[in-house]
C-alpha cells in the first residue's frame, strides 16, 4: 500500500523547479555571505578606528620636546600604547608617492613627527586634545573620520546584499506557487476523485508540501554548496592579499552556520508555500 | 418543515425540497425537485440523456450544491454543514462512476483501499486484510495486484464497486454501472448492489437499461428535462 495516488514526481511542471531553486539558492548564499562579511568588516573598522589616533607634530620640533609630549600622553589612563614613528618609517610610508625623494635629508624634505596612539577600549581622544592644548602646529588625525564614508558605503552594500537575498527567496516562493498550481491543474482528475471519496484539504496539501520540500531541498543543496565554495575562495583570496583595510572581511562562525542552513530555509519556505497554495486553491471550491 | 436537525434512524438519507440546479448563469438543469430517499431503500434513476441524471447524482454525492431549495443529507441541512465537515459527509457516500475513475498507476487493491487510506490512518496490514476480503467478495481476489489497464470492463467495474463500498457507506450511488459490461456481468453486478442493499445500504442506480427494472424490480425516479415526473414505474 506504499504507492502514492498523486504521481507528483513525474509531473513535467516540477522538473525545472530544482534547477531554478538551485540558481536562486546560489544567489541567496553569495548575497548572505557578502552581507555578513561586510557586517564583520564594518564592525572591525569601527573598533579599530575608534581606538586609533595619530598625532602630527611640526618637523622642527626639538626631540626633547617630542619625548616630553610622548611621555605625558603615554601616562594618560585612556592611552593603551603610544609609539613615536622614526623618520625612516615615515619615509617608508611616503615612498610610494615620493619614490627616492623620500630618502632626502631633513633639510630638503622636512617630514612631520608622527606619533601613533592606541586608546584603551572605550577611550576617547578628548584627554589627548587637552594634553596638547597650547602646543603650536599640532594636528590630531582620527581614522574614524575618514572611515565613516567607507562604513556608510559598506552598510549600503550590506543592505543591498540582504535585499538581494530577500528577492531571491521571494522568487523561490513565486516558483513554488507556480509549480504547485500547475501540478494541481495537471492532477485535477485525481484530486477531484480524492475529494469525492472524502480526502480533506490537509491530506492533499501534505502530498504537495512534501513534494515541494523535496524539490527545494535538492535545489537548495545544489545551489548552496557551490555558493559556499565560491565564498570560501573569496575569503581566502582576501586573506592572501593581506590588505590591512580588508582584515576581518569574512562571515563569523554563526554566519557560516546560517549560510549552511540555507537549503533547510529554502525547503521550509517551499513547503509552507506549497501548503498555502493548495489550501487557498481548494478553499475556493466547495 | 422537513424534520429534526439531528439524524434519527427514520430520517430520510437524502431529502430535497424545491431544489434547483444551474451551472453558472446558465439555465436550470434540475428544477423543483422534491425527493426523499428512505434508509435502506433502492431506487433506479432513469431518464433520457441530458435529462439531468448525472447532475442529480452530482448533487447527491456532494460534488455540487443546489442553486436553490432545501437539501438535507443524513438528517442535516446542507446549508448548515461547514466546509471542513464535507469530507466526513462524503465518506458516508459511495460512488461508482460510469467511467470507473480508477487510478491507472495503482493496483486493484490499492485503488480499492484509497477511501480507507484517505479517511483514517489504519495500518497497511489492516487495510490489506479488509480490502483483500472485499476483493474476494467481488470475485477479484486473484487480480488484486493487477493494474486497471490489464482488467476487463466488468473487472474494472467490480473494482470501482469495491472502492465505493469499502468505507461501508450509508448511501451508494452508481452511474450506469451496467453500461459497459455484457448482460451476464450486468446481472452479477446488480446482484452485488442488491446484496449491499440488503445489508442496509441505500442505493441509487442511474441507468438507461430498461431490462434492469424488470429483472430487479425497484422504484424508479424518472427525470424529464430536469424534473422528477411520475410515470417511471
Amino acid at each position: 500500500m506504499a504507492a502514492t495516488e498523486l504521481l507528483l514526481d513525474r509531473d513535467p511542471s516540477s522538473r525545472f523547479v530544482p534547477w531554478i531553486v538551485a540558481a536562486l539558492s546560489l544567489v541567496v548564499t553569495i548575497a548572505l555571505a557578502t552581507a555578513l562579511a561586510l557586517a564583520a568588516l564594518t564592525a572591525n573598522w569601527g573598533e579599530r578606528a575608534a581606538a586609533q589616533v595619530s598625532l602630527r607634530l611640526p618637523a622642527d620640533m626639538p626631540d626633547a620636546r617630542v619625548d616630553d609630549l610622548v611621555r605625558r600622553i603615554g601616562a594618560l589612563p585612556e592611552v593603551e600604547r603610544i609609539e613615536h614613528l622614526p623618520r625612516a618609517r615615515v619615509a617608508d610610508l611616503l615612498r610610494p608617492w615620493l619614490g627616492a625623494g623620500a630618502d632626502a635629508g631633513p633639510d630638503l624634505l622636512p617630514l612631520p613627527v608622527i606619533i601613533d596612539v592606541r586608546l584603551v577600549a572605550g577611550g576617547t581622544a578628548a584627554a589627548i586634545e587637552r594634553a596638547l592644548a597650547g602646543v603650536p602646529d599640532v594636528s590630531i588625525d582620527r581614522p574614524d573620520q575618514w572611515l565613516r564614508p567607507l562604513q556608510h558605503l559598506a552598510s549600503l552594500a550590506r543592505l543591498v546584499a540582504f535585499a538581494l537575498a530577500a528577492v531571491a527567496l521571494g522568487a523561490i516562493v513565486l516558483v513554488t506557487v507556480f509549480a504547485t498550481r500547475s501540478a494541481m491543474v495537471n492532477h485535477r482528475p485525481t484530486i477531484e476523485l480524492l475529494r469525492l471519496i472524502g480526502a480533506e484539504d490537509g491530506y492533499l496539501a501534505r502530498r504537495f508540501q512534501f513534494h515541494g520540500l523535496k524539490l527545494a531541498l535538492v535545489g537548495g543543496l545544489a545551489g548552496t554548496v557551490p555558493g559556499l565554495i565560491v565564498t570560501g575562495f573569496a575569503v581566502g583570496a582576501v586573506r592572501l592579499d593581506g590588505a590591512d583595510l580588508l582584515a576581518g572581511m569574512a562571515p563569523p562562525l554563526a554566519g557560516w552556520i546560517a549560510i549552511g542552513a540555507i537549503p533547510l530555509l529554502v525547503a521550509l519556505v517551499a513547503m509552507l508555500t506549497a501548503r498555502w497554495t493548495v489550501f487557498s486553491l481548494l478553499e475556493a471550491r466547495w | 418543515m422537513i424534520g429534526p436537525r439531528t439524524e434519527t434512524s427514520d430520517d430520510p438519507v437524502v431529502s430535497l425540497r424545491n431544489v434547483g440546479l444551474r451551472y453558472g448563469t446558465g439555465p436550470e438543469v434540475l428544477r423543483d425537485l422534491d425527493l426523499d430517499l428512505a434508509p435502506g431503500s433502492f431506487h433506479y434513476l432513469t431518464g433520457r440523456s441530458g435529462a439531468g441524471k448525472s447532475s442529480l447524482l452530482a448533487l447527491l454525492h456532494l460534488s455540487l450544491r443546489p442553486s436553490r431549495g432545501l437539501m438535507r443529507i443524513f438528517g442535516q441541512d446542507l446549508g448548515d454543514i461547514p466546509r471542513r465537515r464535507l469530507p466526513a459527509m462524503r465518506r458516508r457516500i459511495g460512488v461508482v462512476f460510469q467511467d470507473f475513475r480508477l487510478l491507472d498507476h495503482l493496483t486493484a487493491i490499492e485503488n480499492v483501499a484509497l477511501p480507507l487510506k484517505v479517511a483514517h490512518p489504519k495500518s497497511a496490514a489492516e487495510i490489506d486484510r479488509d480490502v483483500g476480503e472485499l476483493l474476494d467478495w467481488v470475485e477479484l481476489g486473484a487480480q488484486k495486484n493487477a493494474r486497471p489497464a490489464t482488467l476487463s470492463g466488468g473487472e474494472k467495474q467490480r473494482v470501482a464497486i469495491a472502492r465505493a463500498v469499502v468505507g461501508r457507506p450509508r448511501l451508494l450511488l452508481a452511474d450506469e454501472p451496467t453500461g459497459n459490461v455484457d448482460a451476464d456481468m450486468g446481472e452479477r453486478l446488480m446482484g452485488l448492489f442488491v446484496k449491499l442493499n440488503r445489508l442496509g445500504t441505500t442505493v441509487v442506480i442511474a441507468t438507461h437499461d430498461r431490462r434492469l427494472p424488470d429483472r430487479f424490480p425497484f422504484p424508479r425516479l424518472h427525470l424529464e428535462a430536469g424534473r422528477l415526473v411520475d410515470g417511471g414505474d
